[in-house]
């Protein structure tokens, strides 16, 4: 069982819902600054990366989490990961992509162009932080709703 | 020596050549590597351009699914019994095999994907078909200018085909 956060870059805010379904990050407060930093994957994506699953660990219920960067083509992109899967024998209830762009502040926008796109990465990195934890609420929101899925398909398997 | 059981040739490179996947790709999906793609399976004939039923079907392909990205399309078997995909990815080619050979290694999949780029053959026709067809959606129009297009990239995707086939039979690493 595999679940994919996945955003446009895969660094801020995929990150941050998985970390939140991880319990990395807590669900009952807003994190300080240096919480968001000390998670190994936050603003790290590159470019050349994007489309790559990345890891991050195992939540309570045995699913597998992950992130993904899938610039502005998830519509093409989770087609054909779900084609493939399907032409090589791989049920695709074991598979949930879920969609980690909430609504999101510009500035977080702002600064994660500017640390991954033009490499400013000590002032894209803080902005990003910044207006992440402005719209923390929403995430807690969406891994909630999330882990309620998840646990609704473990009863109906 | 290949009516014997498959799993005989287990690790054996000539075995695993036609266990392989050909997907060709490109920008859409249903033009110049829905062509390769059917060039590949013997679908279209080699040598000459096929009935002309066979290229409107193409066209009321491309006229109804070509905004259909991402969706990999099976084509059919070739003679080696190589399945053959199209997919359209608009410009994310290679975030798309990035993530489909990753996916393969996070499920253990292990199968040998062949990825075989079309764009080069695909010209600028489709991007003005598919723009124009919104407002321009007359066949009379557009049928002949598909077909104009068909046969002049027909004969260059066949050599291409040709080409890729002959790395796949060279047992190219993936």
């Amino acid at each position: 069982l595999k679940l994919f956060y996945h955003c446009y870059g895969g660094a801020h805010t995929s990150v941050t819902c998985a970390s939140i379904h991880l319990n990395y990050l807590p669900s009952d407060r807003i994190p300080r600054p240096e919480e968001f930093l000390a998670i190994p994957f936050y603003d790290k994506m590159d470019n050349d990366k994007l489309g790559t699953p990345i890891y991050v660990g195992r939540d309570e219920c045995g699913w597998d989490v992950y992130i993904m960067g899938m610039k502005n083509a998830k519509n093409m992109l989770i087609p054909a990961i779900k084609g493939f899967l399907n032409i090589c024998g791989i049920p695709l209830r074991d598979v949930l992509f879920v969609n980690a762009l909430v609504e999101l502040h510009p500035i977080t926008s702002i600064g994660g162009f500017t640390s991954r796109k033009l490499g400013g990465i000590f002032i894209g990195r803080p902005m990003t932080v910044w207006g992440i934890r402005r719209s923390y609420p929403k995430f807690v929101d969406l891994v909630s709703r999330v882990k309620e899925d998840l646990a609704k398909r473990s009863v109906y398997f | 020596l290949k009516q014997l059981p498959g799993w005989l040739f287990w690790g054996n490179k000539e075995y695993r050549e036609e266990s392989v996947k050909v997907v060709y790709y490109s920008y859409w999906g249903t033009y110049a590597a829905y062509l390769m793609a059917s060039l590949h399976v013997k679908a279209y004939p080699g040598g000459r351009l096929p009935d002309r039923s066979l290229i409107e079907r193409q066209y009321a392909l491309c006229r109804r699914y070509d905004i259909q990205f991402g969706n990999m399309l099976f084509i059919g078997l070739d003679e080696c019994l190589r399945e053959v995909y199209s997919i359209g990815c608009k410009r994310h080619s290679a975030m798309v095999i990035r993530a489909q050979e990753h996916f393969d290694s996070i499920f253990g999949i292990n199968e040998e994907v062949y990825y075989a780029d079309a764009s080069g053959q695909e010209g600028h026709f489709p991007k003005l078909m598919s723009s124009l067809t919104g407002i321009i959606g007359s066949d009379a129009i557009w049928m002949p200018l598909f077909k104009r297009w068909f046969r002049s990239a027909y004969m260059i995707c066949e050599s291409r085909v040709e080409k890729h086939k002959s790395v796949i039979k060279g047992g190219v690493s993936f």
